[in-house]
């Protein structure tokens, strides 16, 4: 330990330091990343998880059975939907521990689109953490068959 | 150059710099690093994420299920890991446990299902446990078994969906209790059980349970 009582030494110069600072700064980066990565990850599970329910509900209010569609030909018969309301929809499809809003929209020959379901009950969705799914369908007018397409907006109960 | 270098080495005068900080250095970069490796490598995320895409497929097989409009019977069979596996299902969730973790032995998640299944398990108090059952008790309450071609009156819809549904429940309490324990060998059955009605609407009941 003689060096610390020779004055002709001279102190250190911190030469570490900002080495130190950039491998902390390195690490603490990285370690940013992993936390915005695994957040990143659990939410897209949980979108998929909604996104799942949300087909289920889809292919379950377009096909036999439910109370929108003409039976066997799965088209939508519009003049049923003035009868149907969305709880009736839901007591036939209720996915445990979800809800959901349904709408359907029919294309004009000019491809503009018209919503034909609900038409008077305001929107009850929340404005955010839900997913929505939607299929191409048939609606059966007075007339003729258009074009129309049924939209699903799914979120969880909390 | 021996020569150059013995001047720094007879020189009693210097200090030995690496003592200090860059040792400290070596080392706190050694542990983090050791921790980072630990964290991916050697973490039980990829466990369970592992058992956690076996629930989620045998779950969306028993949606698909629901959303058949014939009578059908589907063998899931489990995906054969290099792993011991317990799985457990009941009327609400699928339950996959596996006992080769490193932070704590057992690694444990549940899926909860969306849709309620009924789910037979042996010792079971209940008056049907599959599709032909049901249907032969439906014969017996109703008079039409409700298969395509002996369509169960409409006004009765209500009626037979309660009673279902108070099957369910009454079973449900039970298989929390004690869930059905799989046999991950041996294929799980997933069963359709249409009940028709004379208006062409159906109503789905979904069977789970595993040949012993």
């Amino acid at each position: 330990m003689e060096f610390l009582k020779d004055k002709r030494g001279v102190a250190e110069e911190f030469t570490t330091l900002p080495a130190i600072m950039v491998v902390m700064i390195g690490f603490a980066i990285f370690f940013a990343m992993i936390a915005t990565v695994y957040h990143l990850h659990n939410e897209r599970m949980e979108d998929k998880e909604l996104f799942e329910v949300a087909h289920y509900v889809v292919s379950k209010l377009t096909n036999v059975g439910s109370p929108l569609v003409e039976d066997a030909s799965l088209i939508i018969d519009e003049n049923k939907l003035e009868n149907v309301g969305i709880d009736e929809l839901k007591e036939y499809c209720y996915p445990i521990g979800y809800d959901y809003y349904v709408k359907i929209y029919e294309y004009s020959e000019d491809g503009s689109k018209e919503k034909i379901y609900p038409r008077n009950v305001g929107d009850a969705i929340p404005d955010k953490n839900r997913v929505s799914a939607s299929r191409k369908v048939a609606i059966k007018g007075e007339i003729d068959v258009k074009y129309g397409e049924l939209v699903v907006i799914v979120w969880r109960i909390k | 150059m021996v020569t150059n270098m013995l001047k720094f080495l007879l020189n009693k005068k210097g200090i030995v710099s690496w003592l200090l900080s860059q040792i400290a250095l070596i080392l706190a970069t050694g542990i983090l690093l050791a921790s980072i490796a630990s964290i991916t490598f050697y973490s039980d995320w990829k466990k369970e994420a592992e058992i956690k895409a076996i629930a989620s497929e045998l779950a969306s097989w028993i949606y698909t299920m629901d959303l058949r409009v014939e009578e059908n019977i589907t063998k899931f069979f489990f995906p054969i890991k290099d792993f011991y596996y317990n799985v457990s299902i009941s009327t609400d969730y699928i339950v996959i446990e596996r006992y080769d973790g490193r932070i704590k032995d057992t690694i444990r998640i549940s899926h909860p299902l969306f849709i309620k299944p009924y789910v037979v398990r042996e010792n079971l108090d209940i008056e049907w446990k599959n599709s032909e059952e049901l249907h032969e008790k439906l014969k017996e309450k109703y008079g039409m078994n409700g298969n395509a071609g002996e369509e169960i009156s409409i006004f009765l819809k209500n009626d037979i969906k309660n009673y279902i549904e108070e099957e369910l429940d009454k079973i449900s309490v039970e298989i929390a209790q004690k869930p059905l324990q799989i046999d991950i060998d041996k294929p799980l059955i997933l069963e359709n059980c249409i009940i028709h009605f004379d208006d062409a609407s159906i109503l789905n009941v979904i069977f789970i349970y595993q040949e012993v």
